[in-house]
């Protein structure tokens, strides 16, 4: 039980940082290769106010946070809301220089931002440098006694934070903020010449899929009890973009079903296999990439959501969404 | 004074070695568009390719004089990396770019970012993920032959390698220094080296001589052959018709075709010739730092790629001055700052990068091309 | 910036004065001056690179002024971005069409009223009352502007999958959408038969009545130029050669000269 609970929040937050990204690079068209970056700050910053909020204020003599207490509980929420804004901000700083950069030069420097985030924290002693930091539990006692009641309430947590996001994003996208953003996309100096204020929308999107990956990030904090730079690296942000582009640039629905798919994939099927097939996990992942992309580049779903599809609407037999062109 | 020199050759050396890979980078980029990221792990496979070579064997006298069969053992070394990363890049490009022509820019970029992954990680299956020492280009003299050098002294070192077992009866790797530019061979030392044995237990057959070479020798070799590099590429993209044809291609491919030529040849060739140079670039990677692993060619590779940014993408001369730039700043910067900070050295790349974008987007060489509408 | 200023009476729609535009060593366009008033129909016209597009790119912001001053209905638009500039009452179709390709039909005309929507982010992800009052107004107003570029029927395609007359017209529906004063034409009728440039032509006239606007349009198509507008500028090597009445503008000797075996 605690071991599928376990895996659920990997997901969800693996979920929630992907459709964050599906945001910037699906909908948005920008490539950003720095997403992990917005993670890391959101786990930093939820770390930091543990460690120095929560632990910190422990009166002397007492012995540790008391996990579940109300100002425990408080504190934890605290971090998310943290987590979320120093993210946003960071957002918003990395956002305005990408504002005049497109396509490839995008690309490198939101990865060079997402490589400066770690090389920071590795060298900056106050959040524990190349250690890492660590983040006591404040919502539940997590024991032996507790580990499955814990499981299941973060679980819970973190599910219906990932819901929430994804109806925040869906709805952001279906209103002036998502044509905006996914005219841009088409042709930006179309988009601009009808009007549209480049600079803001593109710092929305920044800013929402930033916040919104230090949200998961804070989850990830509080929920591990030890975070260390070096898991922030590009690796992970080539790991969501996976989701993202396996399920298709600008369908959310299909972030969602390729994250799940390559999760059991990656974690459940491989841990079944011979240990020679698992040491060859990394070259298998790099393996499914190229030929993913040589082969169906739009990924599953295209820019389509799963309730736009032809075999959807076969099952359900509607109609609704766009006709199909050809 | 002498500190700064020091640095700044330090820093060239870095930067000769970002030059070499970023010239791939850029003639990749301006003929198709694509950062290859795989570019990287050519590099890294160059090293390789002359880790292997170097440590087969050192070179046989031949009668030629020092140091002359040291440059000789180096340069096969050389073209062996060169020709390896070459052929790499052919083969990656066959296989994984040449099927996405024509499809989005995003999906070329994630299947570069997959072949690099899968290079890296490929090699961590073929070499291990453990880093090793770089072997230095030497020349082994057989015991056999020993007697002839009786006497002499070497430009370098000569120095034997053999395994001693201490009384707590654990084996351990020496090195044993037997002659050198003012120590000449001596008759004993050779006899001795008779009864040592190698890690497997078999005799040591003869003794190796080491390059001669100090460090700012060979930190003048690097700029000498980058120079040389760069002349031979200049030539061969202005005055050869392979030079013509990859221009044509990357300024108007349609155009390109029109006039017959066939751009599927010229790109796998300009791949070939970039992995070439980066293939250079890793053997002298690995004899300057003297250690290499799979992993070692992310880095680098992408700070070449920022260096050739800086430089002007497409830009050949801006690749050069992009690469020389770059590594000067790397080493220079973190040399004054105070050594708390050092741990930030790899943040300069990063941030001259951000810098450059929202500065000079075409970079320093490069020409800008705005959009018409 | 969201609410254009009053027209009032005298205050010419666009008044280009000495505009000048330079690239690198190439002058585009040099010494640009025209003045458009209230509901005229001005035609731009010159041989191949004469310097059209770049003047139209020069009005919306698209590119810099070298020298020279543009305004907008008596606003001068210096320093501008080009969304801003669309917001005083400037809208435009392209030569090479520039659709939102894979939006829908509805999509590319709702898109375009963005500028005159003003609710937040909040409104949008919390689907407020304002939202779905605002929402449902402009997606009335596109269609009626679908339906009168007459696309109406085909609100759901996808741009891209258009024919290519129906994706002038909706580009021009687009256009519209911006509530525009002044409507500038880059080549509305290129690549159209002599029936459906005809039907152009009337739907354009439809569009001006109703929607009280200035035109300005380039055109090669000289039949079509000269039916349609009341005055024209003559383009060439980025001077103004001629300017007048159809009529005059067919007369004069520096124009035929300039076309000659070119057009006509
Ligand atoms: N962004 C740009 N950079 C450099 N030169 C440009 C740019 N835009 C236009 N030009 C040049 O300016 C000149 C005028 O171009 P423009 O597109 O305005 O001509 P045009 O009159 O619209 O021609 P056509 O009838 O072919 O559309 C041409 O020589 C063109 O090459
Ligand atoms: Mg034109």
């Amino acid at each position: 039980m605690a071991f599928v609970l376990d895996h659920l929040v990997h997901l969800s937050i693996l979920v929630m940082l992907a459709l964050s990204l599906n945001l910037i690079n699906g909908f948005a068209g920008m490539f950003s290769l720095g997403h992990h970056g917005f993670f890391a700050v959101g786990a930093y910053a939820a770390a930091v106010v543990v460690f120095y909020g929560a632990q910190g204020s422990v009166p002397a003599g007492e012995a540790a946070v008391v996990a579940g207490s109300a100002s425990s509980i408080l504190w934890f929420v605290a971090s998310l809301v943290v987590g979320i804004v120093a993210a946003g901000i960071f957002g918003f700083i990395v956002g305005v220089p990408c504002l005049r950069l497109r396509g490839d030069y995008l690309a490198i420097a939101t990865l060079g931002f997402g490589e400066i985030v770690r090389i920071l924290a590795q060298n900056t002693e106050a959040v524990g440098g190349a250690r890492g930091m660590e983040v006591s539990y404040l919502l539940l006692e997590r024991d032996v006694d507790t580990q499955n009641e814990y499981a299941l309430l973060y679980a819970i947590l973190v599910v219906a934070l990932t819901a929430v996001t994804f109806v925040f994003i869906r709805n952001l996208i279906r209103s002036r903020h998502g044509r905006s953003l996914v005219s841009i996309r088409e042709d930006e100096v179309a988009a601009e010449l009808v009007g549209i204020n480049l600079a803001r929308a593109k710092l929305m999107a920044f800013v929402v899929g930033a916040a919104f990956a230090g949200l998961a990030g804070a989850l990830y904090a509080n929920y591990m009890t030890q975070i260390e730079p070096k898991e922030f690296n590009l690796i992970k942000g080539i790991y969501i973009l996976l989701f993202v582009v396996l399920g298709g640039m600008g369908s959310l629905t299909g972030t969602i079903i390729a994250g799940f798919v390559l999760y059991v994939l990656d974690k459940i099927v491989l841990n079944l296999m011979p240990q020679e097939i698992q040491s060859l996990r990394e070259v298998l992942f790099a393996l499914i990439l190229i030929i993913l992309m040589i082969s169906r580049p739009q990924g599953l779903l295209g820019h389509k959501e799963l309730a736009d599809t032809r075999f959807w609407q076969r099952l359900f037999r509607r109609q609704r969404g766009l006709k199909e062109s050809s | 004074m002498e500190y700064l020199l020091d640095q700044l050759l330090n820093g060239l050396s870095l930067g000769c070695i970002y030059a070499f890979i970023a010239l791939g980078y850029t003639m990749v980029y301006g003929i198709i568009k694509l950062i290859n990221f795989a570019h990287g792990e050519f590099f890294m496979v160059g090293a390789f390719a002359g880790y292997f070579v170097l440590s087969a064997a050192g070179i046989e006298a031949i009668g030629l004089p020092e140091p002359l069969p040291m440059i000789l053992a180096f340069g096969i070394a050389m073209l062996a990396a060169a020709l390896s990363s070459g052929v790499l890049a052919v083969i990656v490009e066959r296989l994984a770019y040449r099927p996405l022509m024509g499809s989005s820019r995003i999906a070329a970029l994630l299947t570069a970012l997959g072949v690099s992954l899968f290079l890296q990680n490929v090699g961590i299956q073929v070499f291990s993920a453990e880093q090793r020492g770089y072997p230095e280009a030497r020349r082994y003299i057989d015991l056999d032959d020993a007697a002839d050098y009786v006497g002499q002294t070497f430009p370098g070192l000569a120095y034997a390698t053999f395994t001693v077992t201490s009384p707590t009866g654990k084996d351990s790797e020496v090195r044993e220094i037997l002659a050198g530019p003012d120590k000449a061979l001596t008759a004993d030392a050779v006899a001795e080296l008779k009864y040592k044995k190698d890690a497997d237990g078999e005799p040591v057959g003869g003794f190796y001589v080491s390059s001669p070479f100090s460090h700012t020798a060979k930190t003048l070799i690097v700029i000498v052959s980058l120079a040389l590099s760069f002349g031979l590429l200049w030539l061969l993209v202005h005055r050869t018709q392979f030079g013509r044809a990859m221009r044509a291609v990357s300024y108007n491919p349609e155009a390109a075709k029109l006039m017959g030529i066939q751009s599927t040849r010229v790109i796998s060739m300009t791949f070939f010739v970039g992995a070439f140079l980066a293939g250079i670039g890793g053997i002298i990677w690995g004899m300057r730092y003297g250690k290499i692993e799979p992993f070692m060619g992310f880095m680098p590779g992408l700070k070449a790629f920022i260096a050739a940014v800086i430089g002007g993408i497409g830009s050949i001369p801006g690749a050069v001055f992009g690469g020389i730039l770059l590594g000067v700043l790397e080493v220079l910067i973190p040399a004054y700052l105070p050594s708390e900070y050092s741990g930030y050295k790899d943040a300069v790349a990063f941030i001259a990068l951000i810098a450059i974008l929202l500065y000079r987007p075409q970079g320093l060489f490069g020409r800008f091309e705005g959009e018409k509408v | 910036m969201s609410t254009a200023p009053a027209p009032s009476a005298g205050v010419p729609v666009l008044e280009m004065r000495g505009v000048t535009k330079r690239f690198g060593g190439l002058t585009a366009v040099e010494g640009f001056e025209a003045r458009l008033g209230e509901h005229e129909v001005v035609g731009l016209i010159g041989p191949n690179g004469a310097g059209k597009t770049t003047v139209f790119n020069l009005i919306t912001g698209v590119y810099e002024l070298t020298a020279g001053a543009i305004a907008v209905r008596g606003r001068d638009t210096k320093g501008l971005r080009p969304d801003q500039i669309t917001s005083l009452g400037v809208a435009r179709t392209f030569q090479n069409i520039r659709l939102f390709r894979r939006m829908s039909v509805l999509e590319n005309v709702q898109t375009a009223m963005d500028l005159r929507l003003g609710y937040g982010i909040l409104a949008s992800v919390l689907r407020t009352r304002r939202f779905r009052e605002r929402e449902r107004e402009i997606t009335e107003k596109s269609r009626a502007l679908l339906d009168l570029v007459g696309l109406a029927d085909d609100a759901d395609e996808r741009a891209g999958a258009l024919a290519y007359g129906e994706q002038r017209r909706l580009e021009i529906a687009r256009a519209l959408a911006t509530d525009p004063r002044l409507l500038i034409l880059d080549e509305p009728a290129a690549g159209m038969n002599p029936q459906e440039t005809d039907e152009l032509g009337e739907m354009l006239h439809v569009i001006r009545k109703r929607h009280d606007l200035t035109l300005l349009l380039i055109e090669h198509d000289m039949k079509f130029v000269m039916r349609m507008c009341e005055r024209i500028i003559v383009l060439d090597y980025g001077r103004i050669i001629a300017t007048g009445t159809p009529a005059e503008v067919r007369a004069n000797p520096a124009v035929i000269a300039a076309y000659l075996g070119d057009e006509e």
